[in-house]
């Protein structure tokens, strides 16, 4: 487990490294930086010191550390991506071992073919069909924001469903509702991709382990399919698909920088989308950089994780089958 | 009744509670849902108009107001003035008991007087105050009508008067002083800063005597204000002013209908129909005090050349842009000024064009023409981008070649103050300040907003400096008139711009709230709203 660890952690720092230099050059290229002296390695060395120690530089427009502004923003997108995922994984599980079972079988086709048609909608068109017709004509839900404005919420952690507990009690039920209502349309939409993804991943890694020996042996062991699929099947059929779920990150922060346009939810895209108007390539550049590294961060630990529960994750990187 | 049904009730009861929390909160409190954040709270160092909205009346007191109905000038935080013989002094007797606004960061330990007010002129006509040199001396409204170049002195006579003495008489200085960017901040806060070495922080948590102070903001997200209990006017009846920033006006006009914001300005014509079916939203209109325009590089080929700006001029069809991108909440104009200032005059349409081919049209047409344009909406012109499609449609049909390139206000601001320019066409618009004339044209026209980079056809004209100083030193109406009459003249012959549209000033609401102050100058104020 050492060696995988250490081998994990190498990919970590490597690809940081590297994101690090295309930054840099891209830093060198604007030359927004007033040049230090010696040679560009040791530029390099210092620009990487500076990133590790949160020195992203200052915002050219509001003259504020970027480093300050990222982490006012980045809860807000998170939230978002966190209960886009918890839902994908509520939605996406039962459905996914359903068309896993059943194998050849019009459920599956059905669960596929529901599946396939998620994942072809584009995410901002879905958001306005949804805007448009939950909001606006049946008024479920609140349009965009992330709160209503006039009750007071502080910024504590950023998180809004963990900064409500600093709420006086009698204002704290009002201030939840308000939120769960806005997180409502945002995380729908942005869970669609996800939950698509655990289906098809969790339906294959599901038949497979559904045809396995073992599987044959506890059904003539005279358990039921319910018995087998929670005890046996599920437990095996869901870490081997961890990793790859764990690369979706990276595709839903894409997806939900998007949204925040279209939900005006005030997090790390709509930030990022104004710095590129505004042309602040410092915030820009300290954006792109936080959100890689965020992104392979969030593999290896998922990769990790894996590795850590199921052992036959391990064997693969040493090429041992 | 058993541990599970009376949870329940408890449940539900704290649910009831929360509800009518909430109503209370709802109904003390107001949204406004504005497309930009300002970048100061100082509406001194601001120069949109959007941004000052959302500072200048809810924050600040000015010495002097213009009354909203009568258009006449009212007495602000001065509550009488005396203007001299030779309008050369002007004294302002100071109200008393005017309170500034008591927040965590700041607690006023005296009330306004003549040093605030010192205080408030003196950061922008004394170069070496150390607030001048910490804005830069970047004063956008107060540089371009040349504030402090006609101000001789400014004395404190009293701790309750003080005087302006200029030197040559401004029939607009008035005005200027009852405009949204005059505001009055506090000398006492000011001091405590300097003291604590963040006199930075004056303009970004604001202190001032308005009806609201400040609460909190989330940058790009929202700005909190609260009731000011012990403002000189009376309290305001709402306890809380938010102001939503929503950049997209579809997603504001949602928010509107679905209650989210309790008003939102500039509604986009395609939008009223929307809110024409709504029994719940009001809208209301006024005369705009605006133009947009296409301003012409004066100071470059190809239309450093009258005949081709006047070619130019003559191709644009302005009432297809007043169909389809204002679908007619807009007048074409003829001029600069709108029919509703009193210096308006009625000029021809443009004139026809000869359809004679001349060499320097075609040396023109050789060349691709830049066409900068904004790509935000303003209240002076909703889609710039669509405006200029139309207007490159227009040009490329004579055989024009026309590049149209988008900006963000913040870029094309540092665009047109850097040394080399190099637009040939740009797609603006203004909206006045202020009931005179004088700030409108000596804004965008005088020599000195070149450098300043709001005189965006950089059009220097000697005649017309001329003309500009005889209308603001002139003392009868009728002689300031004509002189206008004749800068309009110069303006419409030379062609270094040309005007396109007047746009309507609308606000759309809910019924629900009642008294708000629309100011035909400046933003709309909330010192009086109330909700039924």
């Amino acid at each position: 487990m050492l060696r995988y660890f250490i081998r994990r952690i190498n990919l970590l720092v490597i690809t940081f490294l590297i994101i690090n230099l295309i930054a840099f050059f891209f830093q060198k290229n604007q030359t927004i930086f007033i040049e230090t002296d010696g040679n560009w390695l040791s530029q390099y060395l210092v620009f990487v010191w500076n990133n590790l120690n949160g020195d992203l530089g200052v915002s050219s427009i509001t003259g504020k550390p970027v480093f300050d502004e990222l982490i006012s923003f980045l809860p807000a997108t998170l939230e978002l991506c966190f209960s886009a995922f918890l839902l994908s994984f509520i939605v996406g599980i039962p459905l996914g071992t359903l068309a896993g079972i059943y194998h050849q079988h019009w459920i599956r086709n059905l669960i596929l073919s529901v599946t396939m048609v998620g994942y072809s909608i584009p995410v901002f068109w879905l958001a306005l069909l949804l805007v448009m017709n939950s909001s606006l004509l049946l008024g479920w839900f609140p349009v965009s924001g992330r709160y209503d404005l006039l009750l007071e919420i502080p910024q504590i952690t950023g998180f809004g469903i963990i900064d409500v507990m600093w709420l006086e009690p009698q204002a704290r039920w009002p201030a939840l509702m308000s939120i769960v209502s806005h997180l409502a349309l945002p995380t729908l939409v942005l869970a669609v991709v996800p939950t698509t993804e655990v289906i098809r991943q969790l339906s294959n890694s599901m038949a497979k382990v559904m045809s396995e020996n073992y599987i044959k042996a506890a059904a003539t062991k005279g358990l039921s399919k319910w018995q087998i699929v929670t005890r046996h099947a599920l437990h095996n059929a869901l870490p081997p698909i961890l990793p790859s779920l764990g690369l979706q990150f990276g595709n839903v922060l894409t997806m939900a920088m998007v949204l925040e346009v279209v939900f005006a939810w005030p997090g790390i895209g709509r930030w990022l989308i104004s710095s590129i108007y505004q042309q602040d390539y410092v915030a820009i550049q300290g954006g792109m950089l936080a959100v890689a590294t965020l992104v392979i961060i969030t593999f290896v630990l998922t990769d990790l994780f894996t590795a850590l529960i199921h052992p036959l994750r391990r064997r693969e990187v040493y090429a041992q089958h | 009744m058993n541990a599970f049904s009376f949870g329940t009730m408890m449940c539900l009861s704290f649910l009831l509670l929360g509800c009518e929390q909430q109503q209370d909160v709802k109904k003390l409190g107001l949204v406004y849902c504005t497309e930009t954040a300002p970048h100061t709270f100082n509406p001194q160092l601001e120069s949109s108009m959007n941004a000052i909205a959302v500072t200048s009346r809810h924050l600040y007191d000015r010495l002097i107001e213009v009354d909203p109905i009568t258009q006449q000038l009212v007495g602000g935080v001065a509550n009488n003035w005396h203007i001299s013989e030779d309008r050369l002094h002007y004294r302002f007797d100071l109200r008393q008991g005017i309170h500034f606004h008591k927040t965590d960061y700041f607690s006023p330990s005296r009330n306004l007087n003549a040093d605030d007010v010192m205080l408030s002129f003196e950061r922008i006509l004394n170069s070496e105050h150390p607030l001048y040199i910490l804005a830069n001396g970047d004063y956008p409204f107060f540089n371009n009508i040349g504030f402090g170049n006609n101000i001789q002195a400014l004395n404190k006579l009293s701790n309750s008067s003080i005087e302006f003495v200029l030197k040559k008489p401004d029939a607009a200085f008035l005005a200027n002083l009852a405009s949204d960017y005059a505001v009055i901040l506090s000398a006492e806060y000011a001091q405590q800063l300097n003291d604590k070495n963040q006199l930075g922080l004056l303009d970004q948590q604001p202190i001032g005597s308005g009806p609201f102070y400040y609460a909190s903001q989330r940058k790009d997200h929202f700005i909190r204000y609260y009731r000011h209990w012990l403002h000189w006017r009376g309290a305001p009846p709402m306890q809380q002013l938010v102001f939503d920033i929503t950049p997209t006006s579809s997603i504001r006009l949602a928010k509107l209908l679905t209650g989210q914001c309790d008003i939102m300005a500039q509604p986009a014509a395609n939008q009223l129909e929307v809110l024409k079916e709504r029994d719940d939203l009001l809208v209301s209109v006024q005369a705009g005090l605006n133009v947009s325009y296409l301003a012409f590089n004066t100071q470059k080929p190809p239309f450093a050349d009258v005949r081709v700006r006047r070619n130019v001029a003559g191709l644009i069809n302005k009432q297809r842009i007043v169909d389809s991108v204002y679908l007619n909440t807009a007048e074409i104009a003829d001029g600069m000024l709108s029919a509703s200032s009193w210096a308006y005059r009625h000029q021809a349409r443009s004139p026809e064009q000869d359809f004679l081919v001349y060499p320097y049209i075609e040396k023109a047409k050789q060349q691709p023409i830049e066409l900068w344009v904004l790509n935000e909406a303003k209240s002076y012109n909703p889609q710039p981008h669509k405006t200029a499609e139309l207007i490159r449609n227009d040009l490329v049909k004579d055989g024009y070649q026309v590049n149209v390139r988008l900006f963000d206000w913040e870029v094309l601001r540092r665009y047109l103050l850097a040394p080399s320019v190099n637009y040939d066409m740009l797609l603006v618009g203004w909206s006045t300040d202020n009931s005179d004339p004088d700030d409108f044209f000596r804004q965008q026209f005088a020599c000195e907003a070149v450098e300043q980079g709001y005189n965006y056809s950089r059009w220097c004209n000697g005649h017309f400096e001329q003309l500009l100083d005889a209308a603001t030193t002139s003392p009868r109406l009728a002689d300031r008139v004509r002189s206008y009459y004749k800068i309009q003249e110069i303006i419409e012959q030379d062609v270094p711009v040309l005007p396109l549209t007047h746009a309507l000033k609308m606000y759309s609401y809910n019924n629900s709230v009642s008294g708000i102050t629309w100011n035909p100058y400046g933003g709309v104020s909330f010192s009086s709203a109330y909700r039924k």
